[in-house]
C-alpha cells in the first residue's frame, strides 16, 4: 500500500494543526486576573514586635496544629528567644529572633514569618492540579483534595514556604493560607486579631503600602517596603528600624518568577507547528530525493 | 522450552533485587518519608534525578532513530530499531512507576489528566501530559513486533504501513521534544536557588541537546552489550555512523554551554566544591568524548566509539544530578543530601525490572531479527 502525499494534503494537515492551535493560547497564562491593590494582606512591623509568640499560639489553636511534633528539623539548634526553629507542616508562622548591634548597643529583633502571599505566586504557577490558588481575595489556598503530592511547590517557592508532613506515608503540604475562611467572613486573620502591641496591620495592599510609608516618614525607620517588588510583590509587607540585610531577609527576584517559566511556555504555540511542518517537510523531501534516485 | 544455567542465575539475581527494591518501596508507602533522605530542605532525590530526569534523558534514543529512519530515510539503521524501542519504552515504564512511589499521594497519580484540574500555566503539566502520551505512542509503535509474534499479519501489515507510521512517528518526535526540553524546564522557576553554573534561561534547550548526545550513546553501548551477551556480531559500520552523528551533536552542546556559560559571566562564579562537579562534569562528560571522536580513525574502532559513549552517558547522568542536587542553593550550610538505602534499593528494583523486562522480551519476542527465537 503506497499514500502518496500530495500537495493539498499537506496544506491540509498543516492547517488543521494550525487552528488547534488557540487552545494552546492558555499556555503561561497568570494565576489570577485580580486588581493586586484590592488583594487583603498584612503589614508586620518590626519595630513594634516585642517576640510574645501569641500569634504563633493563636495560629496553632486556630488550625488544630499540634505544639511539639517529634520532626527531627524541630530539634535544630535555635536561639534562645525562638519557640520553632524552622516553619513546618505542623508551625505556618513563627517567631525569629536576630541579635544585632545597633548605635553600639546590642539589641534583639523579632522576625514573623509565614506565607508572604506573593501576587503571581510560584507556587500555584507550577502547581499541576491547581491545588495551590491564589484566590482573587489574596491568601494563597491549598486545596488538599486536588494535591498529587509531587512537591514542585516546595521547589518552587522563593522563601521555602510550602512544608510537608514528613512523617505521615501519605503527607498533604502544609502552610498559612491567610486565614482565608475568616477572611471571606470578613474577620482578620487569626495571628493578627492576637497581636496585642500593633506590630501586624490588617487590610487590602494598597491601603498596607500608605500606611507604611506614612509610619517611614515619620521616621525611624528604614525607607524600604520588604514586599512591595520582592518576588513581583506580595500581600504580606514589612516595614522596620533596621535594615533587612542584618535581619537577614532572603535576597529574591524583583519580578514575578511565573514569568521565568512564561517566556519559555509561552513559545510552545511557535514550536510545535515548526516542528510538525518541519518534519512533514523533511521527510516529502527525503522521499522525493530517493525516488529521484531510484528512477535514475 | 529450554533454559540455560546463565539465564537462570541472571534472571534469579534480578529478582532479588527487585524484591529488595519492594520491600523498600513499602517501607515508603507505609512509613512515609521518614525512610528517605528528602526533607523540607530537599524535596526532590534521588528518585527525581535518577528514575526521572535520568532515565527521561537516556531514553531519547528511540525517538532520535525514527527521525534518522523515517524521517530522513536512512534505512540502514532500521535494525537497531526494535532493541531501541523497546529500552526506551521500558525506561518510560519504570519512570512511571518510580514517579507513582516518589509521589505523596500515589493514588492520586491521574489527577492531572482531570480537566477540571488543567494547569496549562505549569511546566510539570506538560510535562505530564507529553509523558502520559509518549508512553502511548511508544506502547503503539511496539505494538507491531507483538503482532508479528502472534503473526497477526493485517495487524502488522498496516501498523508497518506509511500512512499509520508516518503521521505517528511526526508526533513521536514532536511530544519527546517537548518534554525533554520541559524538563529542563522545571528548573527556572529557581533561579535564585540553582548555582548560576548550572542555571541558565536556555535550561530546556541544553537538557534537549544533552538527551540528543545520549541517544546514539546507549544505543552503542546497548548493542555492545547485546553482541556479547546474545553473540550476535557487532553493527561497527552503523555505529560508527552514529559516533558521527553524536560528534556533532556533542559539538553544538559543548559550544552553546560554554556560550551560555560566558554570556552570563557564570563562568567564574565557582569558589566551592560546585565548581569541581562542573569540571569534572564537563571535561569527562563532554569535552572529553567530543575530542575522542573528532579523529575519524577512533571513531572507526569500536572500543574507543564504546568508551566516547559510556563517557557521554556518564556526562549526560552527572549533569541531570548536578542540576537537582549539586546546583541546589537552598539548604542551609551543612545540610547534605545523601540518598538513603530505601531510595537506593527502590532505584534499584527500577533498573532491574528493565533488565528483567529486556531479557524476557528478547527472548520471546522478535526484537533482534537475526537471532533464532523459540518459535522459529
Amino acid at each position: 500500500m503506497e499514500w502518496k502525499l500530495s500537495r493539498r494534503e499537506f496544506l491540509r494537515s498543516t492547517g488543521s494543526f494550525l487552528i488547534s492551535l488557540p487552545l494552546m493560547n492558555s499556555l503561561g497564562g497568570r494565576s489570577t486576573e485580580a486588581n493586586p491593590d484590592e488583594m487583603y494582606g498584612f503589614l508586620v512591623d518590626i519595630s513594634r514586635c516585642i517576640g510574645c509568640g501569641d500569634c504563633q499560639a493563636a495560629c496553632k489553636i486556630k488550625n488544630d496544629l499540634p505544639v511539639s511534633s517529634d520532626l527531627p528539623y524541630e530539634r535544630n539548634e535555635r536561639s534562645y528567644w525562638d519557640n520553632y526553629s524552622t516553619l513546618s507542616a505542623y508551625t505556618w508562622t513563627r517567631i525569629r529572633s536576630k541579635s544585632l548591634v545597633k548605635d553600639g548597643k546590642e539589641i534583639v529583633r523579632f522576625i514573623k514569618e509565614q506565607c508572604m502571599h506573593c501576587i503571581d505566586p510560584a507556587c500555584a504557577s507550577v502547581c499541576f492540579v491547581g491545588a495551590l490558588y491564589k484566590t482573587p481575595e489574596g491568601p494563597v489556598i491549598y486545596r488538599a483534595d486536588r494535591c498529587v503530592g509531587c512537591r514542585y511547590c516546595v521547589y518552587a517557592c522563593p522563601w521555602g514556604v510550602p512544608k510537608w508532613q514528613w512523617d505521615k506515608p501519605f503527607p498533604f503540604i502544609q502552610k498559612c493560607n491567610m486565614c482565608y475562611d475568616r477572611i471571606i467572613e470578613g474577620r482578620r486573620p487569626a495571628c493578627v486579631d492576637a497581636c496585642k502591641v500593633g506590630a501586624l496591620t490588617f487590610g487590602k495592599r494598597k491601603e498596607l503600602i500608605e500606611e507604611a510609608k506614612k509610619r517611614i516618614s515619620r521616621g525611624g525607620y528604614v525607607n524600604y517596603i520588604y514586599g512591595e517588588e520582592e518576588a513581583g510583590g506580595t500581600c504580606v509587607l514589612y516595614i522596620s528600624d533596621v535594615p533587612f540585610d542584618e535581619l537577614e531577609f532572603r535576597k529574591v527576584m524583583k519580578f514575578s518568577y511565573p514569568e521565568l517559566t512564561q517566556a519559555y511556555l509561552g513559545k510552545m504555540p511557535i514550536v510545535i507547528p515548526s516542528l510538525f511542518v518541519g518534519l512533514l517537510g523533511l521527510y516529502l523531501y527525503s522521499r522525493r530525493r530517493q525516488e529521484k534516485e531510484v528512477r535514475e | 522450552m529450554s533454559v540455560s544455567k546463565s539465564f537462570m542465575i541472571w534472571t534469579s539475581a534480578l529478582i532479588l533485587v527487585i524484591a529488595f527494591g519492594a520491600y523498600g518501596a513499602f517501607l515508603r508507602l507505609t512509613m512515609g518519608f521518614k525512610v528517605t533522605a528528602l526533607n523540607d530542605y530537599y524535596p526532590w532525590g534521588l528518585w527525581i534525578a535518577y528514575d526521572v530526569l535520568t532515565g527521561i534523558a537516556l531514553a531519547a534514543g528511540s525517538f532520535s532513530l525514527a527521525f534518522g529512519v523515517y524521517i530522513i530515510n536512512k534505512k540502514k539503521f532500521e535494525p537497531l530499531l526494535r532493541p531501541t524501542l523497546l529500552t526506551c519504552l521500558l525506561a518510560y515504564l519504570t519512570t512511571a512507576l518510580g514517579l507513582i512511589i516518589d509521589i505523596n499521594q500515589p493514588a492520586r497519580f491521574w489527577h492531572p489528566m482531570f480537566p477540571l484540574f488543567f494547569q496549562p500555566h505549569s511546566v510539570l503539566f506538560e510535562v505530564y501530559w507529553c509523558i502520559s502520551l509518549y508512553i502511548i505512542i511508544q506502547l503503539i509503535e511496539f505494538s507491531p513486533i507483538v503482532a508479528e509474534k502472534l503473526r497477526w499479519k493485517w495487524f502488522y501489515t498496516t501498523m508497518e504501513s506509511e500512512k499509520v507510521m508516518i503521521p505517528l512517528v511526526i508526533v513521536g518526535i514532536i511530544v519527546p521534544t517537548l518534554h525533554q526540553s520541559s524538563l529542563g524546564g522545571l528548573f527556572l522557576i529557581a533561579p535564585d536557588k540553582v548555582h548560576p553554573l548550572w542555571y541558565s534561561p536556555i535550561l530546556p534547550i541544553l537538557f534537549y541537546i544533552s538527551a540528543l548526545a545520549a541517544a546514539p550513546a546507549m544505543i552503542i553501548i546497548e548493542s555492545n552489550i547485546s553482541s556479547r551477551v546474545l553473540n550476535r556480531g557487532l553493527e561497527l559500520d552503523l555505529l560508527s555512523s552514529l559516533g558521527r552523528a553524536m560528534r556533532y551533536i556533542l559539538l553544538v552542546y559543548v559550544a552553546i554551554r560554554l556560550l551560555d556559560l560566558i554570556a552570563r559571566g557564570a563562568i567564574f562564579s565557582s569558589g566551592d566544591t560546585r565548581a569541581l562537579f562542573f569540571f569534572v562534569e564537563i571535561l569527562a562528560g563532554f569535552v572529553a568524548p567530543l575530542i575522542l571522536l573528532l579523529s575519524e580513525r577512533f571513531v572507526r574502532s569500536g572500543k574507543v566509539l564504546l568508551l566516547a559513549s559510556i563517557l557521554v552517558v556518564f556526562g549526560v547522568i552527572m549533569n541531570r544530578f548536578d542540576v537537582l542536587l549539586t546546583a541546589w542553593l537552598y539548604p542551609p550550610p551543612g545540610a547534605i543530601y545523601f540518598p538513603t538505602w530505601v531510595e537506593i534499593s527502590v532505584t534499584g528494583m527500577l533498573v532491574a525490572l528493565e533488565a528483567l523486562a529486556f531479557t524476557l522480551a528478547v527472548k520471546y519476542l522478535p526484537i533482534f531479527p537475526e537471532i533464532k527465537r523459540e518459535h522459529a
